[in-house]
């Protein structure tokens, strides 16, 4: 074969292959998310309960370690809502601390569609239950947030999860920030 | 024929001649692959799917009142209605959905509903479920692709159509596995003036299909006084013939 046909064959296996490949995610960014609008703070010391079942959440079909990165980014969210925070293993405090509060973040699932075509439209839609309770587990607050973003079947599944997990994030404080019930439980407890 | 002939420097005539059989064998590769990606580009279209948009949850047959909050159910039986909402017959997959509306009208309060306080209760065998969701698509679209992939990249272009009969079975999977998970009820907490809807699914084995009396219970929990609330509606689960 010339140097043209070579060329021209190379092409078109790698458009394939970049296509056949599109669905091999290899993890999303290390670094939490930081961009949240500035808001004057929720004054409740709250434990961040980070789960072993958070972390292992992942989307299996995709390789998208969604749990890992909601685990980085639970207290870092939590310190943007609340005056004082305390991160928490499997409902574990650190030792001589007390928190009023213990937000858990929990995966109620995690998909990514595919188009009919590599150009057709794919959806990453990661659903989180955040649930606030007292000390003793009383739920003092639950809500489920969407986070969803769209792409190109053949964008790289990661980029879309990203922007899906910062459109939860996002939404996950607004929807916290603007909750009746946990701005009521704050005042009973800091009035 | 000499070791000397075989192994002759090539002629301008045998130049051409292997020139030509490189331009074959190129294209016998290059023109599946430019199909391939012709038609990735066009042709086939992503499922798209109904939004579920809940009317007023006084407005239903069945709801009721309490403390402010009103809450509407409304089993899903009719085949023809659950294939337009979820593309897929649930029912001959051993799922039963059923709507749930929650509003808080209370002046005062806010309420939580939570999605394992849903439960489905048999009234003659008093056994309860929450809503379980399961797979309902099988994986044979994405293994049709796959075949497909591997058949058309080694050059069989006759594996074409089994390539985009599985992308597009495929796609229609996930779409609908996720639609069916988008429309699900999950957990929410209702501020003054909130709403909160979704489905929830009552597994059956597929060769026993429910009949009879079943409760849909709710409890619904007034976080700042620990009170809860229980709903209690009586839903005939008979399916159709």
């Amino acid at each position: 074969m010339n140097n043209k046909t070579y060329s021209r064959v190379f092409i078109l296996l790698s458009a394939l292959s970049s296509w056949l490949a599109a669905g091999c995610a290899t993890g999303l960014p290390k670094g939490p998310f930081t961009a949240y609008a500035g808001q004057e703070r929720i004054h409740l010391k709250v434990g961040v309960n980070v789960t072993d079942e958070l972390r292992a959440a992942k989307n299996d079909q995709w390789n998208i370690p969604i749990g890992e990165s909601l685990a980085t980014n639970a207290p870092v969210l939590a310190r943007h809502l609340f005056d004082d925070v305390v991160d928490m293993s499997n409902g574990q405090l650190p030792p001589n601390e007390t928190v009023a509060a213990i937000l858990t973040p929990k995966v109620a699932y995690t998909t990514r569609t595919v188009g009919a075509t590599a150009g057709g439209e794919s959806i990453v839609d990661v659903k989180v239950e955040w649930t606030l309770s007292d000390p003793i587990g009383n739920a003092v607050w639950v809500n489920t947030v969407d986070g969803q973003s769209s792409g190109k079947t053949r964008t790289n599944p990661n980029k879309v999860a990203q922007q899906a997990l910062e459109d939860l994030l996002l939404k996950s404080q607004r929807a916290i920030s603007s909750a009746p019930a946990i701005r009521e439980f704050a005042q009973k407890k800091s009035p | 024929m000499t070791i000397m002939s075989k192994f002759r420097p090539p002629s301008s005539a045998d130049a051409g001649k292997g020139a030509r059989l490189d331009n074959l064998a190129a294209n016998l590769i290059a023109v599946p692959f430019a199909v391939v990606l012709l038609l990735l580009g066009s042709g086939c279209s992503t499922m798209k799917v109904t939004p579920l948009i809940a009317r007023a949850a006084d407005s239903y047959t069945q709801h009721e009142q309490k403390n402010g909050v009103t809450i509407a159910i409304r089993p899903m039986t009719d085949k023809r209605e659950i294939e337009d909402m979820f593309k897929v017959s649930l029912l001959d997959k051993g799922l039963l959905p059923i709507l749930v509306v929650v509003e808080n009208h209370n002046t005062a309060a806010s309420f939580i509903v939570a999605k394992d306080k849903l439960t489905v209760l048999n009234e003659a065998t008093g056994a309860a479920s929450s809503s379980q969701r399961k797979q309902v698509t099988s994986g044979a679209g994405a293994a049709m692709r796959d075949t497909g992939a591997v058949l058309v990249a080694v050059g069989s272009l006759a594996a074409a159509p089994l390539l985009f009969t599985g992308m597009q079975k495929a796609s229609n999977a996930s779409v609908i596995e996720y639609n069916l998970a988008d429309k699900e009820f999950y957990s929410w907490t209702l501020g003054r003036g909130e709403k909160a809807q979704g489905f929830v699914y009552f597994q059956f084995p597929k060769d026993s299909p429910p009949s009879g009396n079943y409760h849909l219970v709710a409890e619904v929990k007034n976080p700042a006084t620990a009170e809860a609330t229980t709903f209690d509606f009586p839903v005939n689960l008979t399916l159709p013939k």
